[in-house]
């Protein structure tokens, strides 16, 4: 008999595999091939199209290099993020698709080598591809740039950090989602559901809570929602940035904007590594087929897919059906709360056949069912009562940072706000149209069964960009009588009274360029007027007297004129003309033409006058009120042609 | 030695082991039967490593199994289900075998090449069952394991290559002590290779004994009573009796000595024990705990 060799002798390599790394390598390798071959077609196969193709010879050498250089960056970027998404989850899913065969885990967990070891070895084998293929793509790349006399390794080292940071995250991440499955397809589900899983539920919240809040308006996601959803984050701040050279008409001194966001992303992507080692270690073997293959991931994949699924199709199922019945305009909350239940129902049972792999699933766990039902109709009370007060909230003045609003009748203007002065005015008009709440939503509910209920309609719309980066949004209608006009404390007065606000005026007019540029940069100005046979036409008008109609517009925006017909009764078609007034400046070192464009209030008697006298208002192309514009239309209509002189003199 | 000390595991609430308890001494053939869904391969795949336990304690040599790569290179185990790679060769295998096994024998690799005589570059995949069977023998046993775990390992094998592998498995056993723990349905078989058996059922181990200690512990006796006598006394502790003319068959556990002595006080005109065979003892070990053939009329 031989004599057996204790434990200690025997010390397979506990944390890494050899045999098994090169296994994996000749395993996979047309995956690793197709991988190598996208990056070679992107960079080097570009690269020396670019620069050594027939296009090459229409442009000088520092247009070829910087056109070369930014393509470069561009495309590892954009490669580097959707890549790294794309093939970092088929890596994930190739490397650790032993775990899904109860099998090949049975095999591989037999093996004298521990977890850590094989988790080690197949992430090895996926990051050294990885890197490996965008190290051969940025090698040979650096061999096209140089034999063209081109290359910075500044610009190669910068770009190559970019694509190989996003793609060690996107390959982190899926390696982490594969340790939470035991079926291979469910790998990129996982990945692809937890990329977007932030902003989906923010997006669909903020939808609900616009359903049942009054004003409430959906803001866009706030800077966490948009870190949590890295495709977004990092397609939206990875960039190339440089300053464009007019003389060499190319640009220069490129470099890649967002390469912090790409380290955070890298830092977080090791953190997931870890993660995924840990889950790894707790992970049993037995659980290779299942959906879910950690314990304590069950609930949260069950109650996970109830609220989404309550949230996403409850909406979606309410909007479908309820539409149709709703005829006062209003949110219904049991309709709602039904549908957002049922919904729910339905997203956790199949998260629970899926989890049991069988239909039988209605008997237990019906509790678990009721929970999450109940839980998505609380929500939708919770919302509809306003449980979190974000009906009555306003900002403070002190915090808000700058304002985009909207304010509309009649006719309206936009703009944007940083005054603080200014601001607190809006802020005040929001104030009151929140006192005004239960009437405007009485008035909404009569307005949608009638049309005849007399009452004037308005529109403001407030978008908040507040100090600490955060967004708050509301969006108001509201009816009024012609009668509130007069009542200084209502909410149609004031938003009368600040749509004829010098400030507010300016902001629409100027769309944030301020009145001495402007003013010192006009160049022409024309007026359009109707000929009478359908068409528009206009007059144009010089430097000199674009700069005394910018002046006479000064005058009765100091005044208040220029928004008084905004708000108003049956017959604000007679209180402004129909005719357009637009005035060119030029601005910044590219010479570009801005336009200040604005119609004319009958009591605008500076501008009206100063028209007049320059000649731009002429008998033969007069201003001509929107109600005169209005009845030569009708008459043209009948077949009988009327001039706008005509028509000024009837 | 392999020591499994009341081993429990279970799967979504269900115990598939309930406190299963045995003891494989070093250098002996264990025979592990019951029947199916007993938990003899939950059990297996807990000894090679697979499985980790809810409760309980797996020794091997003293040592846990769990994560301990240095003992389970010791450990060579063939599962009912061989995995191997789709694209993969026995050579290729071979390969991917050897890098993970310190002790992989390429002389004997070479060896039993021309015991198997299958081409080492066919794809696995292309293999009968039978053939891929052999090739996992073939690699596990190159291993040179100290420890030797096999699920049902003769299943698709013909009789020739049935015998040549357990002859492969009974000279490591008498040359280098392997101990074996077996696994199989056909307890004909292991009743020509085991020294010890352990029969499993509902998660437990409900007995093991040497084979010579079962076989003495239960009796078949070939019975004729005296004329006028035509039932089996009811205070005879029988297990399974049946009837063929005069002739009763009795089934008694209890060695054949003390059986004879308590029949004799009935003055029998005939009693004749007979050994049992290891599917006999199976069958009616189990019959006590209500796993019997029922005599189902469709």
């Amino acid at each position: 008999m031989q004599s057996k060799t204790s434990s200690s002798e025997l010390r397979p390599h506990a944390c890494f595999n050899a045999g098994l790394f090169r296994r994996d390598l000749s395993r996979f390798w047309p995956l690793w091939a197709v991988y190598a071959a996208v990056w070679l077609l992107a960079l080097p196969m570009t690269q020396f199209a670019q620069l050594f193709g027939n296009s090459a010879q229409h442009f000088t050498a520092p247009q070829l290099a910087g056109n070369a250089i930014q393509s470069m960056m561009s495309i590892s970027c954009d490669l580097g993020v959707w890549g790294g998404a794309i093939f970092g989850c088929m890596f994930a899913m190739a490397l650790f698709s032993y775990l899904c065969s109860p099998r090949a885990v049975g095999m591989m967990h037999a093996f004298p080598i521990r977890r850590e070891g094989l988790f080690w070895t197949n992430f090895l084998s996926g990051a050294v591809v990885l890197l490996a293929g965008q190290v051969l793509a940025f090698g040979l790349t650096a061999v096209m740039q140089g034999a063209a006399g081109i290359l910075v390794w500044k610009y190669l080292l910068e770009s190559l950090a970019a694509a190989a940071g996003t793609m060690f995250f996107f390959y982190s991440f899926a390696c982490f989602c594969a340790m939470f499955t035991g079926q291979i397809l469910a790998i990129p589900v996982f990945f692809a559901a937890l990329n977007v899983l932030a902003a989906g539920v923010n997006y669909l919240v903020q939808n609900l809570l616009s359903q049942f809040l009054y004003g409430y308006s959906a803001s866009g996601s706030p800077a966490w929602v948009i870190w949590l959803t890295p495709v977004w984050k990092l397609n939206r701040t990875l960039g190339v940035d440089g300053p464009w050279n007019d003389e060499i008409q190319t640009y220069e001194k490129l470099s890649i904007s967002g390469l912090s966001a790409v380290a955070v992303y890298a830092a977080a992507g090791a953190a997931l590594m870890i993660l995924a080692l840990v889950i790894y270690r707790r992970r049993r073997s037995e659980a290779a087929g299942d959906t879910v293959t950690v314990c304590w991931a069950k609930p949260l994949f069950r109650f996970g897919c109830g609220l989404c699924c309550g949230l996403s199709l409850g909406q979606l199922l309410y909007e479908l059906l309820w539409t149709e019945f709703r005829s006062s305009g209003q949110s219904s909350l049991p309709a709602a709360a039904a549908c957002m239940a049922l919904a729910g129902l339905v997203g956790y049972y199949a998260a629970e056949m899926l989890l049991r792999k069988s239909f039988r699933v209605f008997r237990t766990g019906w509790k678990c069912a009721a929970a999450v039902a109940a839980l998505l109709i609380l929500l939708t009370v919770g919302i509809r009562v306003d449980a979190a007060g974000v009906e009555n909230w306003v900002p403070s003045a002190d915090s808000v940072a700058s304002l985009d609003f909207s304010i509309s009748g009649n006719s309206g203007l936009s703009g944007t706000l940083t005054d603080p002065e200014s601001i607190r005015k809006f802020l005040s008009v929001h104030q009151t149209l929140i006192g005004e709440k239960t009437i405007q939503r009485q008035r909404g509910m009569e307005n949608s069964l009638s049309e005849d209920t007399g009452y004037e309609y308005g529109y403001l719309s407030l978008n908040y960009t507040m100090k600490n980066g955060g967004c708050v949004s509301r969006n108001y209608s509201f009816y009024y009588t012609p009668e509130e006009l007069q009542n200084p404390n209502s909410a149609a007065a004031r938003a009368a009274a600040l749509a004829s606000e010098p400030d507010v005026q300016w902001a629409g007019l100027l769309n944030g360029t301020d009145q001495k540029t402007v003013e010192q940069n006009l160049t022409a100005g024309e007026m359009s007027w109707y000929d009478g046979q359908g068409n528009y036409q206009s007059t144009g008008f010089d430097q000199k007297t674009a700069c005394t109609v910018f002046a006479a517009l000064k005058k009765d925006v100091k005044a208040g004129r220029m928004g008084s017909y905004y708000f108003g009764g049956g017959n604000w078609q007679e209180e402004v003309y129909a005719n357009n007034v637009s005035l060119y400046y030029s601005t910044g070192e590219d010479g570009r033409i801005n336009t200040v464009s604005f119609q004319i209030p009958t009591d605008c008697t500076d501008l009206v006058d100063l028209l007049k006298k320059s000649g731009v208002d002429t008998p033969a192309h007069p201003l001509i009120t929107q109600a005169q514009l209005d009845k030569l239309n009708d008459t043209g209509k009948d077949g009988t042609a009327l001039s706008a002189t005509a028509a000024v003199k009837g | 030695m392999i020591e499994v000390n009341k081993l429990v595991k279970r799967f979504d609430g269900f115990a598939a082991l309930d406190g299963a308890a045995l003891t494989v001494p070093d250098g002996s053939v264990y025979g592990l039967v019951g029947p199916n869904g007993a938990g003899k391969s939950t059990l297996i795949r807990h000894l090679t490593g697979i499985y980790r336990q809810d409760e309980g304690a797996i020794l091997v040599g003293g040592e846990p199994v769990w994560e301990n790569p240095a003992l389970k290179a010791r450990i060579g185990s063939i599962p009912d289900d061989w995995y191997y790679f789709l694209q993969a060769s026995i050579r290729d295998m071979m390969r991917f075998y050897r890098s993970f096994y310190p002790r992989f024998s390429m002389e004997r690799y070479e060896k039993l090449k021309e015991v198997f005589a299958i081409d080492e570059r066919r794809t696995i995949r292309r293999l009968s069952k039978g053939m891929q069977k052999q090739a996992a023998f073939w690699l596990t046993m190159c291993c040179l394991p100290d420890y030797l775990i096999l699920d049902e390992p003769v299943d698709g094998l013909d009789p020739v290559m049935r015998r040549q592998v357990w002859s492969l498995v009974m000279s490591d056993v008498a040359e280098r002590g392997t101990t074996v723990l077996v696994s199989s349905h056909n307890l004909r078989e292991l009743e020509d290779v085991c020294d010890h058996v352990g029969i499993m059922d509902h998660g437990k181990v409900l007995l093991e004994r040497s084979l010579e200690q079962l076989q003495d512990n239960m009796v078949k006796l070939q019975v004729v009573f005296p004329d006028g006598m035509t039932e089996v006394p009811p205070e005879l502790p029988v297990l399974h009796a049946s009837k063929i003319g005069r002739i009763h068959t009795l089934i008694m556990r209890m060695s054949a000595e003390e059986a004879t002595e308590r029949l004799a006080q009935y003055a029998p005109l005939l009693v004749d024990a007979v050994p049992l065979t290891l599917e006999e003892i199976f069958i009616y070990e189990l019959g006590g705990v209500n796993y019997a053939v029922k005599d189902i009329v469709l």
